[in-house]
């Protein structure tokens, strides 16, 4: 009665290794004796056993094909819907191990400052997240000073501006969304906190959205104001190709290439959505390790407790 | 099952550490909750160690031009 996990690891394969074989001989049954007997009496009344094998095998290809084509059509997507569909770049921070870049999220971080602060705010991040991450405490300090915040109501009543602090959050480029709207000719420039989280593949299709910009094909206008990129759901994005080469000039000298200071801003915007990942990361590693021991602790343990009752003998005695 | 009933006096390993550990209950509690602390530590060390050695040169003490920016403005 008491089957060991060997015996039962043994049988399964058995089983398994019965409908594989299914398709081609029709005479190892072990474990189903009564469908095999019906199937060997078929094969007696057909031609041969080869016959209803080749056709078994073309049905049971023909029911995998039919169910991968039914799933692929679910999974397909429009691409004039949702944009062309982006490539996996290989992130640096890409990994269950691997750290952000820091020197990456420092330039990132010019380059957002110096090219997409004019329209975009970053709303969420403070000064004082950027300290310890991309820059000093010092360095951090001093960039916060450069700009002005209004703040609350003095002992008069007014309110009144002060150089930025480091518990200040990012200036805003526009005192709201119609503002934003209206010097932008009605498109909205999304805050960038969150951007990479927000958008489906966000890593990749924010570095594709940057990089992608080039010559409507042929037969396809876009209007005035608007540009072409195959990337944005649509094609027809309000921004204009903002990354180009030279644009910014690095403080550690790397070339500000075009795929260059796209990879360090979208570093810099995943940094900035997920500045937990590298706490996260090693948590994650170091628990499921100590979690996994603990699992073959516990296995252990409950087959020790167990093994009392699944190796014991009950004797029925009848009684006439 | 068949390993356990081959005689040994002087078992191997597992005889050993029940010797050490499990005959009285509160060198079992102690040894838990001291292994605990000591392995949770073990394995922080482990772990980090792993990590620096995978993340060569992009740890934020790594940037280059660190602390360059307030000379310049």
């Amino acid at each position: 009665m008491a089957m060991g996990l060997g015996h039962k690891i043994r049988s399964g394969y058995e089983k398994l290794s019965f409908l594989s074989r299914l398709a081609r001989q029709s005479h190892h049954a072990k474990a189903l004796p009564a469908l095999s007997s019906q199937i060997m009496e078929q094969d007696r009344d057909r031609l041969g056993s080869a016959y209803t094998n080749s056709v078994r095998c073309f049905a049971l290809f023909g029911a995998g094909v039919s169910g991968l084509l039914g799933c692929a059509t679910i999974a397909y997507s429009d691409e004039a819907e949702h944009g062309l569909a982006v490539p996996n770049y290989p992130w640096p921070h890409e990994g269950i191990l691997s750290s952000y870049d820091h020197a990456s999220i420092r330039r990132g971080h010019q380059v957002y400052q110096q090219v997409c602060a004019s329209c975009h705010s970053m709303s969420l991040i403070s000064f004082r997240d950027l300290v310890g991450v991309a820059y000093t405490e010092e360095e951090t300090k001093a960039m916060a000073a450069e700009i002005e915040v209004v703040d609350g109501p003095n002992d008069e009543g007014e309110m009144f501006t002060r150089p930025g602090k480091l518990s200040d959050r990012f200036p805003q480029p526009y005192e709201n969304e119609q503002a934003a709207r209206f010097a932008n000719g009605g498109a909205y420039p999304p805050d960038l906190s969150l951007i990479t989280k927000a958008r489906h593949n966000g890593q990749n299709y924010v570095f594709g959205l940057l990089t992608g910009y080039r010559d409507p094909p042929a037969g396809v206008s876009i209007r005035e104001g608007l540009h072409y990129n195959p990337y944005f759901p649509g094609g027809a994005i309000a921004m204009p190709k903002m990354l180009n080469d030279g644009a910014v000039e690095y403080e550690d000298g790397t070339p500000a290439t075009e795929a260059q200071m796209g990879k360090d801003v979208v570093t810099f915007l995943a940094w900035a959505a997920e500045p937990e990942m590298e706490e996260r990361k090693l948590m994650g590693f170091k628990w499921i390790f100590v979690l996994s021991l603990a699992l073959l602790q516990a296995g252990y343990y409950r087959r020790l407790k167990w093994s009392i009752f699944k190796s014991r003998k009950l004797v029925l005695d009848v009684v006439n | 099952m068949d390993s356990a009933t081959r005689r040994r006096s002087q078992g191997g390993l597992f005889e050993g550490l029940y010797r050490v550990i499990m005959r009285r209950n509160s060198v079992y509690v102690t040894f838990v909750i001291a292994g605990a602390f000591l392995g949770e530590r073990a394995v922080d060390y482990g772990v980090h160690r792993i990590w620096e050695y995978n993340n060569v040169g992009k740890r934020y003490e790594d940037i280059p031009v660190l602390g360059q920016r307030q000379s310049e403005e």
